[in-house]
C-alpha cells in the first residue's frame, strides 16, 4: 500500500517524462495549475483538492486517498464547482465557462479502488486505482477519453519510481523530512548565507507547492510542514549539527556557527564531516520498517578523497 | 601517422612552457546579467582573491593584477566571462583555480567533448592535435581488476587529426572511453602571414593560443560561449522544474549511459562525496536494487539537485532558478569517467 505522499508524486509524475514512467497528462497537454492549494468559494464552501489539472476544455479536481474512506462532504462540495467558480476564486485560465467541464478523479492503491468506488455511489467522480504498474478505473467515465485509455494501457517498469516533486508531507518520517532538510542547509553554507529559517527551507524542498501557493491562494498543508521543518531544524541544531549552526536567540531563525574552510582540502573535510554528521542523524532517526534506506557512505576513518588512491588527471 | 606540430613562429620547446602563449579561461560567472552586477562581483573577487582591479579602457573589460601576474577579464558576453594572461601556464592555472574556487557564483565553462570534438569543423578550422583522457578509477573499487579502458591518457599530433579520432573511435578500440580533454586546431588564413590563430581547446574552459589575429581568437571565443550558453540555458528554461504562469513547468533531465563500472553503488558513494572531480555533496540512499536516490548540494554554486541513478539512466530534477552549468559539468564527469558515449537524453 503506498502512502497518500507516494500517490500524490504517482500522479504528478504523469505530468513529466521520465524512464519507465508513463507521462499521460504531460502528453496529452495537461496543465498543472495548484497542489494542495485551498480554494474559498463564493459561498465560504471551502476545498483543497490535491491536484488541479487543466487541459482543453477540462479540470480535474484530483484528490489522492491513502486510505478506503471517503472525507465527510469532501465530494458534494467538489461536485458542485462550476467552472465560473474555478475562473473566479481559483483565478484558473478557463475562457468558455459554457462548454468547460469539472471533473473529480480520486486517485488510489488498487485495494482501496472498489470500496471508495462504492462510497461514491451514483455521484460523479472516476476512482483511479494504482497497484505499483498500472491504473484501473471505476466509477463515471472520465470525461476524456484519451486520458482514461492512456491511462489504463500504462504500465510502471518495476525500476521507475516517480519524482519527488513534493518531497514529505506532515506524516513523514524525519529521517525523510531531515533528508531533504539537510542539503538546504549545506547549500546556505556553501553559498555563504548568513542566516536561515524554516519558511527559507521550506521554499526550496518545496519549491513548486510553494511558488504555486504563493501565485494563487493559501496552501492548505503548509503550516503542517513549517512546523516539521522547524522540528527537524531544532533537533539538528542541538544534536548532530551542533557545531555548525544554531538558533538566533528570541528569533525563529538560525545562522552558522562557523564558515566551510577556505583551504580546499579542509573544506572538504569539512563537508565530509557534515555528510558523516548527516548520516548519523538519518540513521538514529530511522524507524523499523520504514520504507527509506539506510544512509550509503563510508565507513567511519575511510579517507574519501586520498588522491593517491584515486587519481584525477585533471 | 605524421606528427605536425604547428609552425606559427613560436621557438621548439616554449610552446609547451607556455611562455609565448596567451592563455585564456572561459568562467560562468552567475548572476552578472547586468553591468552593475558585474561590476559588484568583480569587486568582491577582486578582494576575495587579493587582485586589484580596475576598469581596462573598454566596456565591460577589467584588469586584475597581484605583483607580476595581470589578467584581463572580458566581461561583455553576460554571464560567461574571458579570463586573458600572456603568464607562464603553471602560474596562470594556479591563479586561475584560486579565482573560480574563491566564489561559489563562479564555475568553469565545460565544454562537452563532443562539442570538442566538432568544433574545429564548425568553425572551418583544421584539427592538429586532439587529447583523450578517461579515468574510471575514481569510481572503481581499486581490489577489482582493471579492464583495458580502466584509464586511457593519449595524445596525438597527425596530418588529419579529424579523420584519425574517427577511426580511432570506430575502431573500438577503447570502449565507451575516447573522451575527447582537448583539441588543438588552426582558423583563419591559410597563409603564414595571413590573420589566424591556433587554439587549443581543453574541457575544463581553458585555451592556448598562438598566432598572428586575437581577433580571430576572440570570434571563437564568442561562438563557443554563444553556444554554450545555449546549452546551459536550455537546460535552465526546458527543464528548469518549477511553476510559470501559474502552472507547473520543466521536466527531468534524462542522462542514457551504460555504467562501466561493476560496483554502482560504490560508484554512487564517490560521485556524492564532495570531493573531485564531481564535488557534490550528498546522502545517497537505496531506493531499491540498482535504483539510487541523492539529493545533492552542487559545491561550485550551492545549487540543491536530486538525482536518480539506475544502471541505464541518472535523473535529474533540476529545480528552476539553479544553474544549468551543473548539469553540462555532471555530464562530463560521467564521459571522463564513466562511458566517454554518456548523452542527454532529453536536449
Amino acid at each position: 500500500m503506498l502512502r497518500h505522499l507516494d500517490l500524490l508524486n504517482v500522479f504528478l509524475a504523469l505530468r513529466f517524462k521520465q524512464p519507465g514512467y508513463p507521462d499521460c497528462l504531460s502528453r496529452l497537454g495537461y496543465l498543472v495549475h495548484s497542489i494542495g492549494v485551498t480554494i474559498l468559494l463564493g459561498d465560504g464552501t471551502r476545498l483543497a483538492p490535491d491536484v488541479v489539472a487543466q487541459a482543453h476544455n477540462l479540470t480535474l479536481l484530483t484528490e489522492v486517498k491513502g486510505g478506503k474512506e471517503l472525507e465527510g462532504d469532501q465530494l458534494a462540495r467538489m461536485n458542485r464547482v462550476t467552472p465560473a467558480d474555478l475562473r473566479e476564486f481559483a483565478y484558473l485560465p478557463i475562457h468558455d465557462v459554457s462548454v468547460h467541464v469539472v471533473h473529480v478523479l480520486y486517485v488510489c492503491n488498487e485495494e482501496s479502488r472498489e470500496a471508495l468506488t462504492a462510497g461514491i455511489g451514483v455521484r460523479r467522480a472516476t476512482v483511479a486505482g494504482f497497484d505499483g504498474k498500472r491504473f484501473r478505473l471505476s466509477g463515471t467515465p472520465l470525461p476524456d477519453a484519451a486520458l482514461a485509455r492512456c491511462l489504463e494501457e500504462a504500465r510502471v517498469n518495476e525500476m521507475a519510481s516517480p519524482l519527488t516533486i513534493v518531497p514529505f508531507d506532515d506524516k513523514s518520517p524525519e529521517e525523510e523530512v531531515a533528508a531533504f532538510v539537510v542539503p538546504e542547509i549545506i547549500a546556505g553554507l556553501v553559498a555563504g548565507a548568513g542566516t536561515f529559517g524554516p519558511a527559507d527551507i521550506l521554499a526550496s524542498t518545496h519549491g513548486v507547492v510553494h511558488q504555486l501557493t504563493q501565485s494563487t491562494g493559501s496552501g492548505s498543508e503548509r503550516p503542517a510542514l513549517l512546523k516539521r521543518v522547524k522540528t527537524t531544524l531544532e533537533r539538528l541544531a542541538t544534536a548532530e549539527l551542533a557545531e555548525w549552526i544554531e538558533r538566533v536567540p528570541k528569533q525563529p531563525t538560525y545562522r552558522f556557527k562557523q564558515d566551510l574552510a577556505l583551504d580546499p582540502a579542509r573544506r572538504t573535510r569539512d563537508l565530509q564531516r557534515l555528510r558523516a554528521a548527516t548520516a548519523r542523524y538519518l540513521g538514529s532517526q530511522q524507524q523499523p520498517g520504514t520504507p527509506v534506506q539506510l544512509p550509503l557512505l563510508f565507513g567511519a576513518g575511510e579517507a574519501e578523497d586520498d588522491p593517491d588512491r584515486k587519481p584525477d588527471l585533471e | 601517422m605524421a606528427a605536425s606540430r604547428g609552425g606559427w613562429g613560436m621557438p621548439e620547446g616554449d610552446e609547451d612552457l607556455g611562455r609565448t602563449m596567451v592563455k585564456t579561461y572561459l568562467i560562468e560567472a552567475h548572476g552578472t546579467d547586468s553591468d552593475d552586477a558585474t561590476l559588484a562581483r568583480m569587486g568582491d573577487l577582486g578582494r576575495k582573491v587579493g587582485f586589484d582591479f580596475s576598469a581596462a579602457g573598454e566596456p565591460g573589460l577589467f584588469r586584475l593584477k597581484k605583483d607580476n601576474l595581470i589578467f584581463w577579464c572580458d566581461t561583455s558576453t553576460p554571464r560567461f566571462w574571458r579570463l586573458h594572461t600572456t603568464a607562464i601556464v603553471s602560474v596562470a592555472d594556479a591563479a586561475h583555480d584560486a579565482i573560480v574556487s574563491s566564489a561559489p557564483w563562479l564555475d568553469r565553462v565545460w565544454v562537452p567533448p563532443p562539442y570538442l570534438e566538432s568544433l574545429a569543423d564548425t568553425v572551418g578550422g583544421q584539427m592538429l592535435t586532439f587529447s583523450l583522457s578517461h579515468n574510471r578509477r575514481p569510481l572503481s573499487d581499486s581490489d577489482r581488476p582493471v579492464t583495458e579502458s580502466d584509464f586511457v591518457t593519449l595524445r596525438l599530433w597527425a596530418s588529419n587529426a579529424s579523420q584519425t579520432l574517427r577511426k580511432l573511435r570506430k575502431a573500438d578500440v577503447f570502449p565507451h572511453a575516447v573522451s575527447v580533454r582537448s583539441v588543438k586546431f588552426r582558423s583563419g588564413a591559410d597563409e603564414p602571414d595571413g590573420e589566424f590563430c591556433v587554439a587549443e581547446y581543453f574541457h575544463n574552459g581553458k585555451i592556448t593560443v598562438g598566432g598572428t589575429s586575437f581577433d580571430e581568437h576572440n570570434r571563437l571565443l564568442v561562438k563557443v560561449l554563444k553556444d554554450y550558453g545555449d546549452l546551459v540555458r536550455g537546460f535552465e528554461d526546458q527543464y528548469g522544474i518549477g511553476v510559470a504562469g501559474g502552472a507547473v513547468v520543466g521536466q527531468p533531465i534524462v542522462l542514457d549511459l551504460n555504467w562501466t563500472v561493476r560496483d554502482l553503488e560504490y560508484a554512487v558513494q564517490r560521485i556524492f562525496a564532495s570531493s573531485e572531480p564531481f564535488r557534490l555533496w550528498g546522502i545517497p540512499t537505496r531506493v531499491r536494487d540498482g535504483h539510487y536516490r541523492a539529493r545533492a548540494v552542487d559545491l561550485h554554486v550551492g545549487g540543491v539537485l536530486t538525482f536518480d541513478i539506475t544502471r541505464e539512466h541518472v535523473v535529474i530534477q533540476l529545480p528552476r532558478g539553479v544553474c544549468g552549468n551543473t548539469v553540462v559539468r555532471f555530464l562530463n564527469n560521467l564521459q571522463f569517467h564513466v562511458n566517454a558515449d554518456a548523452h542527454t537524453a532529453t536536449a
